[in-house]
This record gives C-alpha cells, structure tokens and sequence, in this order.
C-alpha cells in the first residue's frame, strides 16, 4: 500500500514516515501543500495523510483541489486545531479521517490501515483467499495451516494482489503501490519479487494462487492460467 | 419576587385606594351636608307654618289648629310633631299623638339655635327646630295691644333622612369597589404593556450565557430611557466578545504551539518503544531541540505577561542609540549580507536617552532581527533616530512581500504569523508582541505602518529620561498557563532523554522496559564465557538500544569478557575482550563522568 504524507514538520515527516515504512507501507513524503497536491495528483495512494496547517498551499486547499479533479484517495487530515468546526470542515471537505495532534502513533497507523482496507472494499484486517490467510495488523502470511515467512516487500505485493484478488494487476500498478519513490524500481524487480512470492507459497500438493497474464499482468485466483 | 412591575402595580393601586377613600369621604360628606340642610330647611318652613297657628285673641295666646295644613301631609317624608308654649312655660298646644314633650317651654330641655337631633325615650331620633312665635295683639280702639310671645318646637322624624344617607354612601361604596375591581384588572394590564420593553429586555439580558454573548438587543423599538441601556449593553457585550474572541484565539494558538512539537515527541517516542533500535543519536539532538524550542516559547510567554526580558531589568541608565543599534546590528550584519540587505543608519552619536537598558535593547533587538529577516533580498533597512526635547522616536523600516493592510494590526498579536503554517521553530510569532510589551513597561509605544510600496514601518516612541514601572502585574493566563507547561515540558524531555540513554538514565526507568530478567540474561551471556564469573552487570542503553552488559572473568584469561545481552529479546548483541588498560581506560572514563 502506498502512502503519501504531507507535512511541513521535519521531525513528524521522519518518525511519522519510519513508522509507516516499517509497518509495511510505501511512503512518499511532501514538504508543503503545493508538492503534496502535485504529488496527490500524479499518482493513485492508496492514503493521503495530510496536514492542514502547511507553507504554501494550506492543507484544505489541497483537498478541495484534489476532489475537484476527481480524485478519491482516502485522506487523512492530521491537524494541531482541535474545534468541532475544524473537523467539520475537514470532513465535509472531502476527507475520510480526522486526527488531532498530538497523537498515538498505533492510532494513525491503525486509521491508515482502516483507510487502506476501505479503498479496496475490505472490512476485515484479515484477507482470506481459497487456503491463504492474510493478516495484515500482524502482517503475517498462513496457507493452509502453515506459516510462510515473506520479506517485507513480498508481503506487501501479496497483500496489495490480496485486495485486488481476481483482478488482472498491472506491473506498473504494482509498482504505484508496492514500491515508494526512494526505490528505484528495475525493470525486472516485481518480476524477481513475485518469482520468489510464488516459490515461498508453494507447498505440496498446493495450487498455485498467483497467475501471470502475459502482456496484461497478474492477477491472484484459483485455478486460471 | 421584588419586581419593578409588583412594585408599580402596588403603588398605584394603594394610591388610587387612598385617593378614592378620600373622594368618597369628600363626596359623601358634602352630600350628606347638603341633604341635611335641605331637610333643616324644609322642617324651619313647618316651623314658621306651626308658628303662624299661634294668634291673639282677647288678650290671650291661641293655637287656631285650622290654619295648619293635615300635618300626615307634611312635605318633609315624616310626620310632623309639634309643641308650643306660652311664655310662662304653659303648653299651649302639641301634636296629637305626641306622647313625650319636646325640648322647650317648661320642658327643661334645652334648645339648641338651628335645628338639632333630639332622642325620643322610645329610640326614634327626631329632627328639632325651635321658634318663638309674637303673633300681633290690637286693642279695641285700633292701637297695639301687648306683645305675647309663643315657643314653638316642631321635630320631624329622621329616619328618611338616614336612609337617604345611608343609600347615598352605598351608592358611594359601591361605586367605588367597582371602580376598584376595574382598576385591579386593568392596571397590571396597561403597567405589563407599558413596562414590556424593559420586560423584554431583561429576559434578553438573563438569557446570556457565556456561549450567546454573540447576541445584541435590538434598539430599534426600545422607549427613549432604555436605549442607553441597551446601547451600552451592547458596548460591554462586543467589548467582551472581542475579550474573550482573543483569549480564545490565544488558548488555541497556545495550544497549537505546543501540540506540534508534542507531537513529534511523541512520534519519536512511540517509534523508538515500537521498534527498539531505531534510537540514533540524531534523535537525542531532537529531542534536545523540542525541549529547547517549549523552553523559548514560554519564555517568551511569561516575557511578554510580565513584560520583562531577563532578570536584570528594572534600573535606567543613559543609553547611546547609535551605540546600541550597532551593537545589536554587528550580529546580524552576516545574514544580513547573506541576503544582499542594505543598512542605513541614520542616528546621530549624540543620541541619548534615559530607559531601562535591557528592554530598549531587546525591543530594538526584535525590530532589527525582524527586519533581516522578513526584507525581500536585495532590499534596504533603514533605521533612524529622532530625538526632541522630551521624547525619541525610533523608526525601523524595510521593504517586505505579502504583507497587506489588513495584516497590520495583526503585527502585534500573539502567535500571528502571516503564514499559518508555522513551519519551521525558529519565529513563532511572539517577537512583536513582546516587543510591544517591553514598550509599554518604559512608557513607550510601538506601532506598526505599511506604505502604499509596501514599507513595513515599526516607530518606537517615548520620553527620552523615564524610570521603569514595577514588575509586579502579571497576566493571569499566563501565571496560570506556566507551571503547567513546564512541568511536563521537563519531564517528557527527561523520559525521553532517558529513553535515548542520555546522562540522565535512569535504573528504575530502564528496568521497567526491560523485559528478559538479569538472571535470564546472565545465563546467556555465561554460555559466551563458559567457567567465567560475573564481576559487574549493568542494564543500559547502548546505541539506542536497551541491554543487559556484563563484565565475565574467566579463570586463567587476563582480559574481561563484556557479553551485551538484549533486554527485550535475550538475544546476544556482542562479545567482546576488554584486556586490563581498556578496562581502566573505561573506568576513568566513568569517573570523569560521573
């Protein structure tokens, strides 16, 4: 799942960023509300975790502006301003979170989790698919009753094809969501990775999950190729 | 309950009570007045009737009854009684059924002039008149015979008059518990309709409540008396709006201020517990400058509530302007040429005046550092000094972007920024509001003008010798806001400085994160230096993460095996040999720090 998180404060971008990296999440970082709009614009997020209180742009101009080019990533407002009206005002600009400075770290990564789960129509923090079982609070990985130990980016492929099982996912896709921008994805790493994805949850007598569509992508289903 | 209106119903219902009482008793007195003399007149009229019944007839009094009129047809509404006496006393005549003489003649009863009452033996009262009748006597041959003279009584029963009276003042009464009874109703009507306004305004007035005071009372259709009232009603309540408006404001920039670096300390705390190793250096040294920025901002606060910079103000001294705006310039002078800023002073050395030394120079400081700082690149500070007899004046101007007149009053409130981003630590939008406070307390005033090409001036003015006030008013938000603050500020800075293994660990604080027991980790680190024995153990935090660092002597081995266990995972995190000069290296080490 890919995050972007605006916000002007160095120390929030640093801690708030390492928190979501190491829960799983690809994150891409803005400084101010016009970087953060250019961002939000360019790419489908899965979550957009945005300040109000930001240099140039200020943080419901973003929004408003994000909403009325028709995008729908789900948008978390984070904000040292605490009124009703300010929440109000957040939601009914277009947001689907509200949360107050400061904080509970295991808050906000338990709001971007719900928002990310939302996005792909999921209520559940567990995804289940034929023998596979997905949990993505403890972001652990069963089939069948066994355990598989996936490394973080395999997991987050995994999960990502999860949400979007018996849908044809491009690689370019993949990329959007599973990989951030400080990654310079090569041309042949969502192969490599889904390669070693399939080898790891391939038990005996298992079938396999992950499918190839030549020249379209992959998709997660049973049976298929 | 004591209302304006209870009371003017009651005063004017006992008012009209007692005015009519005193009507009634007015018109009843002069009716009964005039019914008596009416009645005294027509029984007078029976007397002198009566009277000419008395005649002369040979040398004697005679009563002729004929000439009396049937005396049941009397005009008065009662009957007619009558007595007459001769002049010795001898009853000449009396009514036919008077059964009890009445006063006059021989009687002994006494007559009164005019008419009068006169109690019968039988209760009845009777009305009495009295005459003397002197009928004329001629002799035989025409002359005057001698006068003889005649008492005449006649009384008339008064109980008709009574009745009268009595009907009369009924008729008095009656009328007047009606008017009374109409009165009673129609008084508090007309008194709620003409006291409404007030009425309503006063069930405006207890309708504030603290979260109304938006609320003005209309004047539009108050009575003359009340629209002052009103008025200034509406003069407290925006006063005290805009009051508690700023205060508001105040407590959520206050509020604001704090929460951003709250959370960020709380970030790097939560990441550090959630994911142990995390911890750099780097960390500490934010930490540290979270602390630092909390620390400045209330600094600042209670600065401007007390309206002191430092300790040492509070004494005047003769200060050289000129002097001083270099000294506060030279600091600057290397941002400013950063920026491509130009300065021109213009003060002239003999520029003195008379103030507290640490204000002037902490207001002129801000102004100064505010002008490097916010002047467009490349723009010109100008800074001048004008000095008459009894006051200076001290302007500061620069060019600078983006700043509208509508931000100009704004200059000086506490936390406003013209970009609300608060982005950054360094200016947190109290400069000026200091500032201002420093002024006031040497008697200065500091404003602020934009020109139409976009000149910020700021002008400092005051009386050129002046004696600081006291320091004692303190602004109570503050007073209150402080302590509070600091406390806390303090302590998260030291947990997390503990947590970050800074010099202020401490043991208890470490114990309780720790999750694997020393015996637990001696075991492990045994199985690093099999036979050894431990000769120190200590639970630390090294490189942001939290273990268990034991000293093992192996029999037979000079050098100390140091084995770091990890005290959350029991893990082994290193083993390393301490040979005998590393060791008191480290221990002298630890002398110097402790």
């Amino acid at each position: 799942m890919r995050v972007l998180l605006v916000e002007d404060s160095v120390r929030l971008q640093q801690s708030v960023g390492m928190a979501l990296r190491r829960s799983g999440y690809a994150v891409d970082v803005a400084s101010d509300g016009e970087e953060g709009l250019w961002r939000a614009e360019s790419l489908d997020y899965d979550v957009l975790v945005l300040d109000l209180m930001l240099p140039g742009l200020d943080g419901m101009t973003v929004l408003s502006r994000l909403r009325a080019t028709g995008k729908k990533t789900h948008v978390l407002l984070l904000t040292a301003r605490d009124s009703v009206d300010d929440r109000v005002r957040g939601l009914k600009a277009g947001a689907d979170d509200y949360l107050v400075k400061p904080f509970a770290l295991e808050e906000l990564l338990a709001r971007v989790e719900a928002l990310c789960r939302r996005a792909y129509g999921n209520k559940s923090n567990q995804l289940r698919f034929d023998d596979l079982e997905i949990d993505t609070d403890g972001k652990t990985v069963v089939r069948a009753g066994q355990p598989i130990k996936l490394k973080p980016r395999e997991y987050q492929l995994l999960e990502y094809l999860a949400h979007r099982a018996g849908q044809v996912v491009s690689q370019s896709e993949i990329e959007v969501h599973v990989y951030s921008d400080d990654v310079e994805v090569m041309s042949n790493v969502v192969e490599s990775t889904l390669s070693s994805l399939r080898r790891k949850m391939t038990l005996p007598n298992s079938r396999p999950l992950i499918h190839t569509r030549r020249g379209q992508g992959y998709i997660l289903e049973v049976g298929g190729e | 309950m004591k209302t304006i209106r209870n009371q003017l119903m009651r005063r004017i219902l006992q008012l009209e009570f007692s005015l009519l009482v005193v009507v009634v008793l007015a018109v009843f007195h002069v009716s009964r007045g005039a019914l008596i003399r009416g009645f005294d007149e027509n029984l007078n009229t029976q007397l002198r009737a009566v009277s000419t019944a008395v005649e002369m007839e040979n040398g004697h009094l005679v009563f002729d009854r004929t000439d009396l009129l049937p005396e049941k047809d009397s005009t008065t509404s009662g009957r007619l009684m009558f007595q007459v006496w001769e002049q010795s006393g001898r009853e000449l005549a009396r009514s036919e059924d008077l059964a009890q003489s009445l006063p006059g003649g021989a009687t002994g009863l006494a007559l009164k002039a005019g008419a009068f009452d006169f109690r019968l033996t039988n209760g009845s009262t009777l009305r009495v008149a009295s005459g003397v009748a002197a009928p004329a006597s001629t002799n035989a041959d025409g002359t005057s015979g001698p006068r003889m003279e005649a008492t005449v009584t006649v009384a008339v029963d008064r109980r008709p008059l009574d009745a009268t009276l009595t009907s009369v003042l009924l008729a008095l009464v009656g009328a007047s518990v009606a008017f009374m009874g109409t009165t009673t109703l129609i008084i508090p009507w007309v008194v709620r309709k003409e006291l409404a306004p007030l009425i309503g305004l006063a069930e405006q007035v207890q309708e504030i409540k603290g979260t109304s005071i938006d609320q003005r009372f209309s004047t539009t259709h108050l009575p003359g008396e009340l629209v002052p009232v009103a008025s200034r009603l509406n003069e407290l309540l925006e006063r005290l709006e805009a009051t508690l408006t700023r205060e508001r404001q105040f407590s959520d920039d206050l509020a604001h201020e704090f929460r951003t670096p709250i959370a960020e300390l709380r970030s790097l705390a939560e990441v550090a517990i959630k994911w142990p190793g995390t911890w750099g250096k780097g960390n500490d040294e934010e930490v540290l400058a979270i602390a630092v920025q909390m620390e400045e901002l209330i600094t600042s606060l209670l600065a401007i509530s007390r309206g002191v910079p430092g300790q040492n103000s509070g004494s005047a001294e003769s200060i050289d302007l000129r002097r001083l705006i270099e000294t506060i310039w030279e600091p600057l002078s290397a941002r400013a040429k950063e920026r491509k800023l130009i300065c021109d002073i213009q003060v002239s050395t003999e520029s003195r005046i008379r103030t507290d030394p640490a204000l002037i120079r902490s207001i002129l400081g801000n102004l100064v550092e505010n002008a490097v700082e916010y002047t467009a690149t490349g723009g010109a500070i100008q800074i001048r000094a004008l000095l008459g007899t009894d006051d200076f004046n001290i302007y500061v101007s620069n060019p600078v972007q983006d700043l509208t007149q509508a931000d100009v009053p704004n200059l000086f409130e506490r936390f406003w920024r013209k970009d609300p981003s608060r982005t950054g630590t360094h200016h947190v939008g109290l400069g000026l509001a200091l500032a201002r406070a420093f002024a006031a307390r040497i008697g200065a005033t500091l404003t602020a003008t934009l020109s139409a090409e976009g000149i910020v001036t700021l002008r400092l003015s005051g009386p050129i010798d002046i004696a600081p006030r006291s320091t004692e008013k303190h602004y109570s938000v503050m007073k209150n806001i402080s302590p509070s603050i600091i406390g806390p500020v303090v302590t998260i800075a030291s947990m997390l400085l503990i947590g970050a293994g800074c010099s202020t660990d401490s043991l208890e604080a470490l114990a309780n994160q720790a999750t694997v027991t020393k015996e637990q980790a001696q075991t492990t680190a045994l199985t690093k230096a099999p036979g050894g024995t431990i000769k120190e153990g200590e639970l630390e935090k090294e490189n942001g993460r939290l273990v268990w660092s034991f000293d093992i002597a192996v029999p037979g081995d000079k050098n100390i095996t140091e084995v770091q266990v990890d005290a959350r995972s029991g893990e082994i995190v290193s083993v390393e040999k301490e040979t005998p000069s590393d060791q008191a290296k480290e221990k002298a080490a630890d002398k110097a720090k402790n």
